[in-house]
């Protein structure tokens, strides 16, 4: 097969509309673990969610179960950050005091005990779409291109830990190429 | 709150992580209130102590998807 490697290059697409669906997969995952954020950990939650994909298929292949990745993915997953009143009190702070003022001046319900708002793209998910429409080529984004695409961005966290399960680009690029 | 756990990183680092999301959070309503009064971006950043650029740049992309 030919390999096309882009580790160090930009990706060439220059719209990420053709992934769309795995931005939004990604949201999900993103808004479950309370993140304000779609990053390539959230992208990678959704490849390995879908059992029956490609991209698992590919993990398989390389001796890698979902499970392992979700094992390895966990501590990278911070908790999204809430306010604790107990914590605040605890620096003197009495937040339904200063809930109260808050609403005084903005409304009842203005101040969420945790960060909403809309979610954000990170630059590292955004790269591994583009990559992953790069890999597809004339082909619709799969499972398999968004792997190849976030192992593309090296520095990404789903790089990361896909490295060190063992997984790199280029097993990735030869087991779907087979 | 007891004197022992005010004593627990534990406690400790999730006070830090309150007192950013509240900042985060007061900071939001804040700016919108300014901006809705028609305060400029330079206004805002006075008080707040940071760059026009800074403070239009992490609050003008969220007022308009609003």
């Amino acid at each position: 097969m030919k390999l096309r490697r882009r580790r160090c290059s930009s990706p060439r697409a220059k719209t990420i509309r053709p992934a769309e669906p795995y931005l939004f997969a990604g949201a999900e995952e993103a808004r479950r673990l309370g993140h304000n954020y779609v990053g390539t950990e959230h992208l990678l939650l959704v490849l390995i969610r879908n059992r029956e994909g490609r991209a698992t298929a590919v993990l398989r292949q390389l001796g890698v179960s979902a499970d392992a990745v979700e094992d390895a993915l966990r501590p990278c997953l911070g908790t999204a950050p809430r306010i604790d009143p107990d914590a605040l009190a605890a620096l003197g702070i009495d937040f339904d005091a200063v809930r109260e003022r808050v609403e005084e001046s903005f409304g009842p319900g203005a101040l969420p005990e945790s960060r909403g708002g809309p979610l954000g793209v990170a630059p590292r998910a955004k790269q591994a779409l583009a990559h992953a429409i790069d890999h597809a080529g004339e082909e619709p984004v799969d499972d398999a291109h968004v792997l190849l695409g976030m192992l593309s961005v090296s520095d990404s966290l789903a790089a990361h830990v896909l490295r060190r399960l063992g997984v790199s680009l280029r097993a990735a690029e030869a087991t779907v190429g087979r | 709150m007891t004197q022992t756990a005010s004593k627990d990183p534990e406690v400790g680092l999730r006070g830090v992580a309150s007192l950013r999301v509240l900042l985060e959070a007061l900071e939001e309503l804040q700016v919108r209130r300014a901006r809705d009064l028609g305060w400029s971006w330079q206004q805002i950043a006075v008080p707040l102590g940071v760059s026009k650029q800074a403070v239009h740049q992490k609050h003008g992309k969220q007022r308009r998807s609003r």
